[in-house]
């Protein structure tokens, strides 16, 4: 336990900037759980080993190829698409549609996605071994007085904001979008307006593996890199996604930045190391208590 | 089931309890290797009453274990009871069944994907609290090491004789009035409201005696290693292999997750000691290829094969 006098003004707000930085990122990696989740009723338990594999594509590309790790995206957006609209197509399509309810289709598509999410960890776990990796700082801390914000955080929030804004963007402004949010609202009526809820489902997969990849490479820049490092984002992410609502990337981003500020101030008051069962322990209240989110459902 | 049937189910259980027994005659090997398949077959039977008879799939019953095994654990480690382990070993079970019961009130409310993640997440939860519990009382990271009550052979054929009456007990379970209210729960529990069931009453009970099973395990664990410690007891992997076995035995049938895990274990244990962390992989590719290709298992297949034996599979 800390004692009173440390909580002065400047170690609060050093908190905040890091608990809003941390969160940012947050919020990145579970825009693609989200759109999942909200629009194909999908919960994708892969979601955390896609961002393990993102930021094995950052690290890849700052130590194999020296370039910098965010070119890492180069890769990711074709892989995620392929893979998403592959796995889509070939496997979760054929699950989807054998499920005589949708109870057993939810449970059908955890089992199946759980059962891809062991494949990936366990490969990644035979080539890459458990050791820890990461990327060193780039560019050097900036001081602001007497806080500091370490560039890289700053850094991969600015992406995290950068993407975060595509996303809605996509889903706000271009026909694709509106159809996805429209599928989300009313399967059959978008079937009358001509257009094939299979495609949307598709690309909305495509989209959110692409996210969980991308969140994956901004994450590199910050964080250890294991093949662990799945799992405990999974969880992070579903505490964020049921924060902030399904499939609402705004809501998303908000329940991100709320989760890193509890975390940071989690460590202030108490201790660091019990930061990460403080987040499983809203994400069950929160589930017991307000079961659609503290901001409401896409609209 | 005819009167035949029944004489060839008890002659294969009769059967399969003396080759258990009969099995660890060739030193603490054997005795390991038999233990651990034992011990996943009634950690399967327990995930399967809920998963497989109530239609709530937990991806975190493997908190459950850990719970069992801790209560005992501290009771046998850091109280005056421990020349008394044998009630170290009751309170085990009783102290996850308590915990169950209180939680499901509380998890069971909550369907489908959203119970999956709140027990996942509840697994997590404890596994950090235990890694930040004072070493004093729970051992913190490293555990609570408990030679003096180390008994290997009486743990095994301990474990043996629970998980026969595990399944005896599933069985009575699936065929009394109980097990059709949850089935009718399973299929719709709406529906099963409806009709004048009281579904959340009938599924704490459920998910009760599923978490005793689940703490039965983990306490008699603790007297086969002597050695009890939060990455352990509460790792995502046991569920994984777990949820896989009775997957692949059959989901919601009785013999299902006792043949899936004696088939799955003997493969994975093969394969772990040749390359290890390999077994996951097959797990993973036994679970996505039984729910593409057979979604109710081994047996599932069995019946639907031979349409004489249909209705008839425990």
């Amino acid at each position: 336990m800390r004692t009173f006098y440390m909580l002065d003004f400047t170690l609060l707000v050093q908190a905040s900037i890091n608990g809003l930085l941390i969160g940012g990122v947050y919020g990145l990696a579970s825009l693609g759980l989200s759109l999942i989740w909200g629009v194909m009723k999908v919960v994708n338990l892969a979601h955390g080993v896609f961002i393990m594999l993102g930021a094995y594509l950052g690290y890849g590309m700052y130590h194999l190829l020296g370039l910098h790790p965010l070119l890492g995206m180069i890769i990711a957006i074709p892989l995620g698409a392929g893979a998403g609209f592959l796995s889509y197509r070939y496997l979760l399509h054929r699950i989807m549609e054998a499920a005589s309810s949708e109870l057993e289709m939810e449970m059908m598509c955890l089992l199946f996605t759980f059962g891809i999410s062991i494949i990936i960890y366990g490969t990644a776990l035979n080539i890459w071994g458990s050791d820890i990796r990461g990327i060193p700082a780039l560019l050097p801390t900036l001081f602001l007085g007497e806080l500091d914000v370490p560039s890289s955080r700053l850094i991969a929030f600015a992406s995290a904001l950068g993407l975060g804004l595509i996303l809605l963007v996509v889903l706000k402004k271009t026909f694709t979008g509106k159809a996805i949010r429209a599928v989300t609202q009313n399967r059959a009526y978008v079937m009358l307006n001509g257009i094939d809820p299979v495609k949307i489902y598709q690309i909305a997969f495509s989209i959110g593996i692409t996210y969980a990849l991308m969140a994956g490479v901004v994450i590199s820049l910050i964080s250890p890199i294991t093949p662990f490092m799945g799992g405990y984002y999974l969880l992070k992410c579903f505490t964020v996604v049921v924060l902030g609502g399904l499939g609402n990337p705004l809501g998303t981003f908000l329940g991100g930045l709320i989760l890193g500020l509890a975390e940071s101030y989690t460590s202030l008051f108490a201790t660091y190391a019990i930061s990460p069962a403080v987040a499983f322990i809203t994400l069950i209240l929160i589930l017991i208590f307000r079961p659609g989110g503290i901001l409401g459902t896409l609209r | 089931m005819s009167w035949k049937g029944k004489i060839l189910a008890s002659l294969v259980f009769i059967g399969s309890v003396l080759f258990f027994l009969w099995a660890p005659h060739s030193g603490l090997k054997t005795t390991t290797y038999y233990f651990l398949m034992i011990k996943y077959i009634l950690m399967a039977l327990s995930f399967n009453l809920m998963a497989g008879y109530v239609g709530y799939i937990s991806f975190g019953h493997v908190a459950f274990y850990g719970i069992g095994g801790y209560v005992a654990a501290i009771l046998v480690s850091k109280t005056p009871l421990s020349n008394t382990a044998y009630l170290c070993l009751i309170a085990g079970p009783l102290g996850a069944a308590l915990s169950g019961y209180l939680l499901g009130m509380v998890l069971l409310k909550l369907r489908g994907a959203y119970f999956a993640i709140a027990t996942i997440a509840l697994n997590e939860a404890l596994k950090v609290i235990m890694f930040n519990l004072p070493e004093t009382f729970s051992g913190g990271t490293f555990g609570i090491p408990m030679p003096s009550i180390r008994n290997p052979a009486a743990a095994y054929y301990l474990m043996l004789f629970c998980t026969a009456a595990a399944l005896i007990l599933v069985y009575a379970v699936v065929k009394s009035k109980l097990g059709v209210t949850l089935r009718a729960i399973r299929e719709d529990e709406d529906g099963a409201m409806a009709i004048g069931i009281n579904a959340p009453k009938y599924k704490v009970w459920a998910f009760t005696l599923s978490t005793f099973l689940m703490g039965l395990a983990g306490a008699i664990d603790i007297f086969f290693i002597g050695y009890i410690y939060p990455e352990a007891s509460f790792n995502i992997e046991v569920n994984v292999e777990v949820i896989a076995m009775t997957m692949l035995g059959g989901l919601g049938t009785v013999l299902g997750p006792a043949i899936g895990s004696v088939a799955l274990f003997m493969v994975a244990d093969f394969i772990w000691a040749k390359w290890p962390f390999s077994h996951l992989i097959l797990l993973g590719f036994v679970l996505c290829i039984l729910v593409l290709f057979m979604r109710r298992g081994v047996l599932g297949l069995v019946e639907e094969k031979i349409p004489s034996l249909r209705g008839k599979i425990l």
